[in-house]
């Protein structure tokens, strides 16, 4: 667990192959395939309806596929000997009776899945809910809701962790907690598969990412593959002179406005060597990168939409 | 198996409704059974009767409608609250879910029938006792009633959990089944042209368990079939319902 001495473990690769699933005339997923491989955190991404939680209900059983394979390790969610052993899962935000007490709500499970009693009120201290392990759920904030769906999936200590928008309903601190947390998880050897429609929630904690749009599978790669092209920005009050130079030095104009230029293919380092060079009068040079948002935007053609 | 078991008693023992619900139980067999001995009138169902006592000792039946709604709850409750994605992803086969719910709620239905039968021997022996009127009935007799009963409720609870597991949305459900008791069945079984057809349906099968006298005229099974055709619509609901509501999509 984490923050205690633990073994590692090596969890199963999850493994999602020509997955599609049409509801009526929607083709909410549509050929889809990844792989979210042992020991790193797999960002699963994409805007609100993208077919991410299609997608991770195929894998876990509960949705049936119109065509193509969901598996863990090899095997499908529905014929894992004891599910809770290998796969730990939290999905919508609340899935409790408002009446029962979330220590309660653990024992049930529990006892489907043949751990001992004891194992709730562990899993309740490890997500922070100790103290309110006897009161009833309708009780709870949002964020101890999510606190409680993680503990559910915690149960069996299992290799794999499904969790889909964990960050939902958090506030600031909750996220930075969450963040923590998963990444204790991973550093453990778990295979982890996260959704999430906000990438800067997940960007510090992502080894990779797999990008869904309307269904289909828009990008899949480490995260640092994502990036992050520079950018040079430059402002010069002889900005048009210096559009011309640096053109010939090889860079290409991204964009120019009045006194300041935007360029990519030199370092900033060339850029001002340039400018020195040639007598140009600089007011301000900073080298940019885009921002993940920008890049998971121009993916997924989501930015006309905001 | 007995996991499931376990767990389907504790999701019912770790709210408070299985007590509301007994609560009320008590409550309306006590009402009946009071009604029975308070309002008999002298003749043939008399209360000096056999068909009276019958009728007075079976009051337990009265708790069939709080056990099924019981059962009916405890499917449809499981979407309600969207547990039935914790539930089938502890356990995704769910046929197995289902038939740990219908024994479990057999099980509940005894419990229940069990403590309104109680309720029904205590206000019905001191009254009748009071009011000077020896019991009639053979020890064969009574006990036949009760255990009906008993058996009758506890069908009546796997029942609920079969119409639960067809008709997905609680309220519909849950109206769709009182009607049927108190309106629908009735009065198919009561009307000429269709109480023959009646005694196979659900309503009269389940009378035909606890009340060995049947109303003037209705046709009725004898004990034992009418418990066996009750116990297969339950199972045969609960099988349709498998197949077609509770495989469906948990979205």
């Amino acid at each position: 667990m984490p923050g205690g001495a633990r073994d590692l473990v090596v969890g199963p690769e999850i493994r999602i192959e020509g997955l599609s699933k049409a509801f009526g005339d929607t083709r909410a997923v549509d050929n889809v395939s990844f792989t979210a491989p042992p020991a790193e955190v797999t960002c699963f991404l994409g805007p609100n309806g993208a077919g991410k939680t299609t997608t991770l209900r195929i894998l876990l059983g509960l949705v049936e596929p119109t065509s193509g394979t969901a598996t863990i390790g090899g095997t499908s969610y529905g014929d894992l000997a004891n599910p809770p052993d290998v796969v730990g899962a939290a999905l919508e935000a609340s899935s409790f009776h408002p009446g029962r007490s979330g220590r309660d709500h653990l024992r049930v499970y529990c006892t489907v899945a043949g751990y001992p009693d004891s194992r709730a009120d562990e899993v309740l201290e490890v997500v922070g809910l100790g103290d309110a392990a006897r009161r009833p759920v309708h009780a709870y904030s949002l964020g101890m809701r999510q606190r409680l769906g993680l503990a559910t999936a915690l149960l069996g200590d299992p290799p794999v962790l499904v969790l889909d928008e964990p960050a939902n309903g958090l506030d600031p601190a909750g996220i930075a907690w969450l963040r923590r947390f998963l990444r204790g998880l991973a550093s453990e050897g778990r295979t982890m598969l996260i959704s999430s429609h906000a990438l800067s929630e997940v960007q510090q904690i992502a080894d990779r990412v797999v990008i869904v749009d309307h269904g289909r599978l828009v990008h899949e790669g480490l995260l640092d593959e994502l990036a992050v092209e520079s950018r040079v920005h430059v402002e010069s009050p002889d900005a048009e002179r210096f559009a011309k130079i640096v053109e010939s030095a090889g860079a290409t104009i991204r964009q120019s406005s009045g006194d300041a230029l935007e360029l990519r293919g030199l370092p900033a380092t060339s850029v001002g060597r340039l400018a020195l060079d040639n007598h140009v009068e600089l007011h301000a040079l900073e080298t940019r990168r885009d921002g993940l948002e920008q890049v998971f935007f121009s993916l997924t053609g989501a930015e006309e939409d905001r | 198996m007995t996991a499931l078991l376990r767990a389907e008693l504790r999701k019912l023992t770790t709210t408070r409704l299985w007590l509301w619900m007994l609560l009320l139980g008590v409550a309306m067999t006590g009402a009946t059974t009071s009604a029975a001995i308070g309002f008999a009138e002298p003749g043939p169902g008399g209360l000096d009767t056999v068909a009276g006592q019958r009728t007075v000792f079976a009051q337990a039946s009265a708790t069939l409608v709080v056990v099924a709604i019981l059962g009916i709850i405890a499917v449809t409750g499981e979407f309600v609250h969207q547990t039935a994605t914790p539930t089938f992803l502890t356990m995704p086969r769910r046929g197995r879910v289902v038939s740990a719910k219908l024994v479990t709620y057999a099980v509940v239905g005894l419990a229940y029938a069990t403590t309104c039968t109680s309720v029904v021997l205590a206000v019905a022996l001191p009254w009748l006792d009071a009011k000077g009127v020896g019991v009639v009935l053979t020890g064969t007799d009574v006990a036949r009633t009760l255990l009906g009963v008993l058996a009758e409720v506890a069908l009546y609870a796997v029942l609920g959990v079969a119409i639960g597991c067809l008709v997905r949305n609680q309220i519909a459900a849950i109206v769709g089944f009182v009607i049927y008791v108190f309106v629908v069945g009735p009065i198919l079984t009561g009307v000429h042209a269709t109480s023959g057809v009646a005694q196979y349906l659900p309503y009269q099968a389940g009378n035909a368990l606890g009340r060995l006298t049947s109303s003037e005229g209705a046709s009725m099974l004898g004990q034992t079939a009418g418990g066996f055709v009750l116990l297969a619509w339950s199972l045969a609901f609960a099988a349709v319902g498998t197949r077609l509501a509770v495989r469906r999509d948990i979205t």
